[in-house]
């Protein structure tokens, strides 16, 4: 199929390096992406080329670490455009607002493993001004490639395009609304590595990475111990000992997905920090007090609740808390050095009681 | 007089709480007031409190069998029916919350306009032969409704097949552990 063409249509040495680059070259390399956690720095330190503006597609300034920094550095930006299906606090910092659709009011190819492929028929119209997604994205395209044949056409052209070679059409989709088997879509081949080898720079399997040696990493993966922690700090460990671990899954959200229905936020509804009841009786908190929770960067207020699923010496703190957001708390730029992803399970805390006075 | 009865497999139960939400949007639970189900957490250490064992329980109205809610309600707005549901007339309340000091189960909730509201086994969804809107919805079938005579009968059956297929399985069985 030719979907490869949308993902990138040029190679990456014909763009401008991609964010983060040049501070995680191997994550850019293996997984032929920006590394978005980068933005924040690069917005600021205009470096190696400035950013001007931007457009995301449902961008949430509060999953980056240090959110605060990243709300900061979005609103340097000369342009900020984001396309979101509610007024979130991201969308609220925008020159422009593109309302998208949801699901039910849009259609959408979808192909899943096995050949199974369906195409979904909305249930009723987009409300108010908002479009589905994939049209802003034509609407952009044929006043920012005008000349384009296929850019200037819509969504389902280009799915029949994609699908072309296949001898698919999306009008013979449509019949089936549960989605059908595609027989014309090859299946991948069997022991294709015997042929072309393992996508490794020596083609083989690789039981020590080539590429992170390179690169001055072990080759093995060895364990690290995380850039704040009572071993790697101990000198920091004295003023903050404990282990924040922030981002669990509660089971009654999907992601942030359903954090705004109040049938589901009210089954947890306080701003909460688990702690183990020996840690709190430790730092004369009983279960239900107010805290603060502070690290090297900030401090947030939270309820103290007792509970023995997190081990002495640890605390757990959910994201999107009602006035206590975590991620703020947390330095933009503690992440790790391969992959860019941010520490959010490893960092160094205390906890303190909020004296009465200051309810 | 039959029973029906909510059962719970609290081995099964996986805390997701679909079971309040569903009780929410059955009964129109739009407010702060609470759902007429919970679901709470109990934490086991071991010795040490090196482990933790995590179960979930739960719970509703248990539709008492000798219901104290019903004789302490003083306006005798609470009854119990043929089919043993516990049932309250909102007309008749006069939100005194005798019913909720006499619960052990903390079952009766108090609705913004001050008048007691609980579980009724989904009344209008059992009349029309579906299950109440908690156990339809939970995911690991933990919760089970029915008469209770059926529930305990359909218990002994599943367990006693268990016991069967492991006496017919011997060998396997042992040659496995």
């Amino acid at each position: 199929m030719r979907e490869a063409e949308f993902t990138q249509p040029r190679p990456w040495e014909d763009m401008a390096p991609r964010v983060g680059m040049d501070t995680h070259p191997i994550w850019c390399n293996e997984i032929g992406q920006a590394q978005a956690m980068h933005l924040p720095s690069q917005i600021n330190s205009a470096q190696p080329y400035p950013l001007k503006g931007l457009i995301g597609f449902g961008l949430n300034h509060r999953m980056w670490p240090g959110s605060d920094v990243m709300g900061d550095a979005l609103q340097k930006l000369d342009f900020l455009v984001d396309v979101d299906l509610f007024m979130t606090p991201t969308a609220k910092m925008c020159d422009l607002v593109l309302p998208a659709c949801t699901s039910f009011e849009r259609s959408e190819f979808k192909m899943y493993a096995e050949r199974f492929g369906i195409f979904t028929e909305p249930v009723i119209e987009p409300l108010g001004q908002s479009k589905s997604d994939t049209d802003i994205v034509f609407e952009l395209a044929k006043r920012l490639a005008p000349d384009d044949d296929l850019l200037s056409t819509d969504y389902e052209t280009c799915i029949d395009w994609m699908l072309e070679p296949q001898g698919i059409r999306v009008r013979d989709l449509r019949g089936h609304q549960s989605g059908c088997f595609l027989e014309n879509v090859k299946a991948p081949p069997y022991q294709k590595y015997r042929k072309n080898g393992f996508p490794t720079p020596s083609g083989k399997m690789e039981f020590t990475s080539s590429r992170l040696l390179a690169e001055g990493y072990d080759a093995l993966p060895v364990y690290t111990e995380p850039k704040y922690s009572p071993v790697s700090t101990p000198e920091l460990a004295e003023k903050y000992p404990l282990v924040l671990n922030t981002g669990s899954r509660l089971p009654m959200y999907v992601h942030s997905r359903t954090f705004r229905l109040p049938w589901i936020k009210k089954l947890r509804p306080e701003s909460m920090v688990d702690m183990n009841p020996i840690d709190g009786e430790e730092r004369g908190v009983s279960n239900g007090d107010t805290v603060t929770v502070s690290t090297s960067k900030g401090s947030i207020t939270l309820i103290a609740n007792f509970t023995k699923i997190v081990p002495p010496g640890v605390i757990s703190i959910y994201h999107n808390l009602p006035g206590a957001e975590v991620n703020s708390i947390i330095e933009s730029d503690y992440r790790d050095p391969i992959s860019g992803f941010p520490g959010f399970k490893s960092l160094l805390c205390q906890v303190v009681k909020q004296m009465e006075s200051s309810n | 007089m039959t029973q029906l009865v909510f059962s719970f497999d609290v081995s099964r139960c996986s805390g997701c709480m679909a079971c309040i939400v569903a009780c929410q949007d059955q009964n129109d639970i739009i407010s702060e007031a609470t759902a007429f189900r919970r679901v709470s957490s109990l934490e086991e250490s071991n010795e040490t409190e090196t482990d933790c064992q995590l179960s979930f329980l739960s719970m509703s109205c248990m539709h008492c069998g000798d219901a104290p809610c019903v004789m302490v309600c003083p306006a005798a707005a609470i009854t119990k029916n043929e089919a043993g549901v516990v049932s309250v007339n909102r007309d008749l309340c006069i939100g005194c919350h005798s019913c909720e000091l006499a619960c052990p189960f903390g079952a009766p909730q108090f609705a913004e306009d001050g008048k007691m509201a609980k579980c009724d086994f989904c009344h209008d969804r059992v009349e029309a032969g579906l299950l109440p809107a908690c156990v339809r919805v939970c995911s690991t079938k933990a919760l089970g409704f029915g008469p209770l005579d059926e529930l305990t009968e359909n218990k002994a059956k599943k367990a006693s097949t268990k016991i069967i297929r492991a006496l017919l399985h011997k060998d396997h069985f042992e040659e496995k552990n």
